[in-house]
């Protein structure tokens, strides 16, 4: 792969695992150091990195298993949803009880989804893969991936609205 | 959330969805690109620093022992111009009376 086909096809995905780093690592400075050093790894493989089948998701697994591995060392939590984003943070007004409520009683039911189903949940929704990214992050086919994710969400919807419709 | 899919019917969880988008930091590609130009550009002053390193190490390889061998040669070429110069007979006493003698020094008298 030469430097213009990089720039044209790898470089581009910095912004696109952004988010799912900074979901799993917790934090923005450690995210952009990670994105730094998983192209870094890429740029010195690029030699083999043109005849792959399946680019865009062999930087995802890379960057996931990249995060796995600082979170183990670090004793990192896994997911930040026990945490708030500096943005929502900066919006704390009459309605954020409300809000960290709710957050609380939707990362409860996260947490009770089997794993896999959990997972792409939020690969899908928060981070933004598509079905075909996610079966190569996690070693799963694609009909399995579309399996999980709509478990995952009758689990969740059905869980919420009966939640919110007692009260 | 994308629209196109089966998403799960509830205003709250698009509410945490994008309470939980992480924003991309402006310029991240530009800044990863010039990361890897400096570890390209270090990887490349060290390359050079080696080459030249190494060309050295095999200049002084060549050169200095010949340098020295060449050294010797000339020592030798000059202390056999030095014992030219005296005679074969003063060279070699015939008959000598050895006065003192050790490792360093021969005292001798002779006709």
């Amino acid at each position: 792969m030469t430097e213009r086909d990089f720039k044209a096809t790898v470089l581009p995905l910095a912004e696109r695992i952004y988010p799912m780093i900074a979901r799993m690592l917790n934090n923005h400075h450690s995210a952009e150091d990670a994105v730094q050093e998983i192209m870094i790894r890429m740029w010195d493989s690029r030699s083999k990195l043109g005849d792959h089948p399946n680019l865009t998701g062999y930087v995802f697994l890379t960057a996931r298993n990249y995060c796995l591995d600082k979170v183990r060392k670090k004793s990192l939590k896994l997911h930040s949803l026990n945490g708030k984003t500096d943005a929502i943070e900066a919006q704390k007004g009459s309605s954020d009880l409300e809000r960290d409520e709710l957050f609380a009683i939707i990362e409860n039911l996260l947490k009770e989804l089997p794993d896999q189903q959990g997972e792409v949940l939020k690969l899908r929704d928060i981070d933004g893969l598509e079905y075909g990214e996610i079966a190569e992050v996690m070693s799963l086919k694609v009909e399995h991936v579309r399996v999980l994710l709509s478990r995952a969400r009758k689990t969740v919807s059905r869980q919420l609205k009966n939640i919110y419709n007692y009260e | 959330m994308n629209k196109e899919d089966e998403n799960i019917d509830n205003e709250l969880w698009s509410l945490y969805v994008e309470g939980h988008k992480q924003p991309i930091p402006p310029g991240i590609s530009e800044k990863v690109w010039a990361g890897i130009r400096r570890r390209k550009q270090k990887r490349q002053r060290i390359m050079i620093a080696a080459s030249v390193a190494a060309s050295l190490a095999l200049l002084i390889t060549f050169f200095v022992p010949a340098n020295q061998e060449q050294s010797d040669a000339e020592k030798r070429r000059l202390l056999q111009e030095a014992l030219s110069m005296f005679p074969e007979e003063e060279k070699t006493p015939n008959e000598v009376d050895i006065i003192y003698e050790d490792d360093m020094i021969i005292i001798y008298v002779g006709n």
